[in-house]
This record gives structure tokens, C-alpha cells and sequence, in this order.
């Protein structure tokens, strides 16, 4: 089941979201400069989801947030190339910021904090990959960076494996990596995840440089670790199992390619993107993977045939050129009725929504979905036709 | 004629369907700018490969894509030359008042009569069908006008020179 919410007007659209580790607080920004905090987002009701605190540090549109769940801090980048690392202030009500020193020239395009919450990675049009911790040696309070050179072209978004030490980049030089973040500073004992032998900060794992045919535009690790899934712009996924040796696992798909990839436990994946609904891609009965299914014409095409229904032919055809006038429209419901999806613009960001939040009801986990048409879209997924003992969020 | 046309528009459809799936990039090459980089060119490897749709050697739409932006240029047929005289006027007329129609380019690639830029901007702020519709729509209202268009001057011409013949045989 889906329900959606048009949060910012449809003109601004949504370029990202994040939730809060309660489920209970969102942050999303309305494609320009400004970083909008919702409230009371535990709430069925999504229309009384209340705008808490609009935050405007950067000068340019903020392109990456994310919230730490381990210790409730936000942190933001910009195509002003700044990234902001906001802390809430609770006597005062109000979210402070503070300034990441992340030396990149060229605009940030996405950023992640580890799940630990001690660092974070930026993806930058400078070719690297700033990794951020705090600097508490001087009596300084900014967050510091160590740089990742290894890419040819722009890292669109990056991803941390659960260990917090090793970070998937997807560059538009049409490779994804597997890269070292171990750092001495923060990280007490090195750990290699999957692999074997621990490499050295910003070196990349052996033989873990994929290529494929279009931009990687978007990855993503499993719960456990051991799978890796990045998407392309050729429309395809491949997921790397390093569980079985980092065998790599390409899915071709006959639609539109995706911009944004997540994990539904082990044995699922749900991509959103250009088609404007998210697709899911399982395990099929040979081990391999296959897409499974469109998520929102597939499983509501029955409902959205039943409600239109004109009356009689006289209204419907005055409906029809009532639609033609008005809007330029040539179906008889306007815009509705040329759109089959929920979202109407490409999806741009799809996460995990925290147990108990975005006023869910079933036990099986939600994920949410934000799109360029402004709308965010909360999707159930216990009411999916999957294997639900594979999917936990 | 018309059966020729309708596979010529669907598959022009269906390319600029695929080809509209644009993202918002900044430039890896100048600090703080966000340029179309079909335009400046600047990264190969931001490019994907040009498309050529030809109906005929005249009537070809060229669909060349990047990253966040796509540049359609368009070959308008022109069987002689007052077709071609009219299609140089008519589309230098759209190009100067290329603002009003948002996507269009103010000059036309070389080789081609008119030409439109799609960046991620628009697909933001417009229905992405009704762009794709845009640029199909136009493509047939033009071939429509520039015959119209044609087919009224002979008409006149022939007015104009029975008129003048008229004086001399009262």
C-alpha cells in the first residue's frame, strides 16, 4: 500500500530526504538552498506533518542530508561545496551549524554518514571523496577531511558498509568502487568487512573497481554486509555477493534507469528513478536476480481502472473538452489520468523509514520515496507480493 | 505520405522518452556553474553517443544526450526552393522569439533548421510528456505551415499575375 503527500509545491520538487532514528522527524530540502525539518511525522495523517525549522546556511541548492542515527546529528552538502554538519540545541530550540572543512573545489553532490555516526563521505565534482570526522585534538570544533583520489570523473553518491570503514563509490566514469575509510583516528581496530586483508585509507579493494556501460548513479549494501548493489544509467542493477566469492550479478531491465538504490533485507532490492515508481528486484528460483516487479502500476492498476468512470457519454465528452480548454489536457481527467504512478516526476531519493515512524501501521517495515513533483510517498512493505520472511528492513 | 510519418514521430517519441532522464550536474570543470553539457562539452565521458532519426536525407532529427541536458536539432523538409525560403523565414521568426518557447535554441545546430535544449530545469519544472509532446507537435505543425504557407502564395501569385494579365486583354 502507498500513501503519498504533496509536503512542497510540485513546482519545487523534493531533491532529498532523510529521517531522524525515531521515525518521528524528517528533513527534506524543496530543491533550493534551504534545509526543511518536519515534526510529528509519526503521524498517520501526513497532512498534519508540521514544518518545525527551515534552515538556510547554504547559498546554493543542498544536493545530499543525512541523519545520523547513532547520534542525532544532520549533516548537509551543497553545490556551494560546503557540507554543514547540524547539531540540535535543545535549551534554544534550534539546530546549529557547523562548518566541515571538505577542500573540494567543485560542487558536493551527496553525502552519508557511516553508521557509527563518526564520520561522514561526501561524492564531489572534484573528482574525490572528502571522509570527515570530528577534530577534537586542538580546541577546535569543525569537522576535518581526508581526501579519496581515485575517480576520473564525478562521484554522484557514495555508500558505507555497515562496518562504518568501507565506503561504495559510483562515479560517472561509469565504475563503481569498494574503498578503504579505515582511519586511525577514529577507528580503533582496522576491519576488512568482506574482504580479507585490511587496505589503507582511499585504497581501493582488490579486484573491487566494477565497470558497467552507463553513469553509476547510485549504490547501496545490504544489512548484513556481505551484498552490494549499485545501479546504472544503461537501466541495469548488478549486485556483487561477496558471500559467494564477490561474484557480480548484472540486471538488465527494459525500463528507465534508476537514480536511487536500497537494500529490503538479504534478498530484495527497491530502485526508484526516472520511471517514476520504484521497482523491485529479488533473488529468483537459480540464485541469480531478476526484476520482479513495478511496484505502483502493477499492483494498482485495478484500483486507478475502477475510478474513472464517467456518468454517461454526454459528460464525458464534456469533461474531455472541459479538459482541452482549461488545461491543454487531451484525457479527460487531466493529469491524472496520463499518469499511472503515485509520483509524478523522477524519484530522487528513497530511504528506510525507522520503526514506528511516518505513522505506519504494519509490522513489515516501510521505506519512503521523494520525487521532483514534490510529493513523498510512504511504501508498506508487508502489502508487497515478495517473499516477506526476506524482507526486514 | 502520412503512413511514412507516423513511424518517423513514434520513434523520435520513444527516443526523447529515453533520452529526458536528466539529472541536476554541476560542473566538474568551472567552480560553481551548472551548464548544460551538451553545450560546453568539456567531459567526454558525460556525453552518450548522438542519435540520427531520418525519415528522408531532409526530414532528420538529430537527438544528442548528456548527463544533465539533451539538444534536439531538427531538418525540416524543403522540396524546392520557396519551401526553402519559407522555412528559412519562418524559423529564424521562432529563433528570435526563442524565450517564449523556453526549450528553443536561439541558433540551430549546424546542418539543421531549428533546434531545442532540454535541461534538467525544465524537466523540473515541466510534465515530461507534455515536453516530448511539445517537440513532436511542433515537428508536425511546421511541415503543415510551411505548406500552408506555400500553397497561399501560389494562390496569391496566381490572383496577382491574372490581374495584371487582365489589363492588357480588356
Amino acid at each position: 500500500m502507498v500513501r503519498a503527500h504533496q509536503i512542497v509545491p510540485q513546482a519545487a520538487g523534493i531533491t532529498c530526504h532523510a529521517w531522524n532514528s525515531t521515525g518521528d522527524m524528517l528533513a527534506l530540502c524543496p530543491n533550493n538552498n534551504e534545509l526543511h525539518i518536519y515534526e510529528g511525522c509519526n503521524s498517520a495523517d501526513m497532512a498534519s506533518w508540521r514544518r518545525a525549522h527551515v534552515l538556510a546556511e547554504h547559498d546554493m541548492i543542498i544536493s545530499g542530508i543525512s541523519w545520523s542515527h547513532a547520534n542525532n546529528k544532520i549533516v548537509t552538502c551543497s553545490h556551494d561545496r560546503n557540507a554543514f554538519v547540524w547539531k540540535f540545541d535543545a535549551a534554544a530550540n534550534r539546530w546549529v551549524p557547523t562548518l566541515c572543512v571538505l577542500r573540494i573545489d567543485r560542487a558536493a553532490l551527496s553525502v552519508e554518514w557511516s553508521p557509527d555516526g563518526t564520520k561522514f563521505a561526501v561524492g564531489s565534482g572534484s573528482k574525490s571523496v572528502p571522509v570527515c570526522f570530528h577534530d577534537n585534538s586542538q580546541y577546535t570544533d569543525w569537522y576535518v577531511s581526508k581526501m579519496i583520489k581515485k575517480h576520473k570523473s564525478t562521484v554522484i553518491q557514495v555508500a558505507w558498509h555497515p562496518n562504518s570503514q568501507i565506503i561504495a563509490t559510483v562515479c560517472s566514469d561509469r565504475r563503481c568502487r569498494v574503498i578503504s575509510a579505515t582511519m586511525q583516528e577514529v577507528d580503533a581496530t582496522a576491519d576488512a568487512g568482506p574482504f580479507g586483508q585490511p587496505a589503507a585509507f582511499g585504497e581501493v579493494y582488490p579486484n573491487a573497481e566494477y565497470p558497467c556501460a552507463g553513469w553509476a548513479v547510485a549504490a547501496a549494501w545490504s544489512p548484513s554486509g556481505t551484498k552490494l548493489c549499485f545501479a546504472a544509467h544503461d537501466s541495469s542493477i548488478h549486485i556483487v555477493d561477496y558471500a559467494a566469492g564477490g561474484t557480480v550479478c548484472a540486471v538488465n531491465y527494459s525500463l528507465l534507469p534508476l537514480s536511487a538504490v536500497m537494500f529490503l533485507g538479504e534478498g530484495a532490492v527497491v530502485g526508484g528513478g526516472h520511471d517514476m515508481e520504484p521497482l523491485l528486484f529479488s533473488r529468483d528460483a537459480q540464485g541469480g536476480w531478476a526484476m520482479k516487479t513495478r511496484l505502483d502500476t502493477d499492483f494498482s492498476a485495478s484500483r486507478k481502472g475502477s475510478q474513472q468512470a464517467a456518468v454517461t457519454k454526454i459528460s464525458a465528452a464534456r469533461a474531455m473538452f472541459q479538459a482541452k480548454t482549461t488545461r491543454g489536457e487531451e484525457a479527460s481527467d487531466g493529469v491524472s489520468a496520463t499518469f499511472k504512478t503515485t509520483h509524478r516526476n523522477a524519484i530522487t531519493c528513497i530511504r528506510a523509514v525507522p520503526s514506528g515512524g511516518g505513522g505506519g501501521g504494519g509490522g513489515g517495515g516501510q521505506f519512503s520515496t521523494t520525487a521532483l513533483d514534490g510529493q513523498i510517498a510512504m511504501w508498506e512493505t508487508s502489502s508487497l507480493n515478495v517473499d516477506m520472511g526476506a524482507l526486514r528492513i | 505520405m502520412a503512413n511514412t510519418l507516423r513511424p518517423y514521430l513514434t520513434t523520435i517519441r520513444h527516443t526523447l522518452d529515453a533520452s529526458l532522464c536528466l539529472r541536476n550536474f554541476p560542473s566538474q570543470t568551472v567552480e560553481r556553474h551548472n551548464k548544460p553539457e551538451v553545450e560546453v562539452q568539456s567531459s567526454k565521458e558525460l556525453l552518450l553517443n548522438p542519435i540520427t532519426i531520418c525519415r528522408n536525407e531532409q526530414e532528420r532529427c538529430l537527438v544528442e544526450s548528456s548527463i544533465n541536458s539533451v539538444r534536439v536539432s531538427i531538418g525540416v523538409k524543403q522540396a524546392d526552393e520557396i519551401e526553402s525560403i519559407l522555412c528559412r523565414k519562418f524559423t529564424r521568426f521562432l529563433m528570435q522569439r526563442s524565450e517564449q518557447f523556453i526549450v528553443m535554441r536561439r541558433k540551430a545546430a549546424p546542418g539543421y533548421d531549428i533546434s531545442f535544449l532540454i535541461t534538467h530545469a525544465h524537466l523540473e519544472g515541466m510534465w515530461k510528456h507534455k515536453l516530448v509532446d511539445f517537440v513532436i507537435e511542433f515537428m508536425e505543425d511546421i511541415d503543415k505551415e510551411i505548406s500552408g504557407m506555400k500553397i497561399a502564395i501560389n494562390a496569391r501569385a496566381r490572383i496577382v499575375a491574372s490581374e495584371y494579365v487582365r489589363q492588357f486583354c480588356p
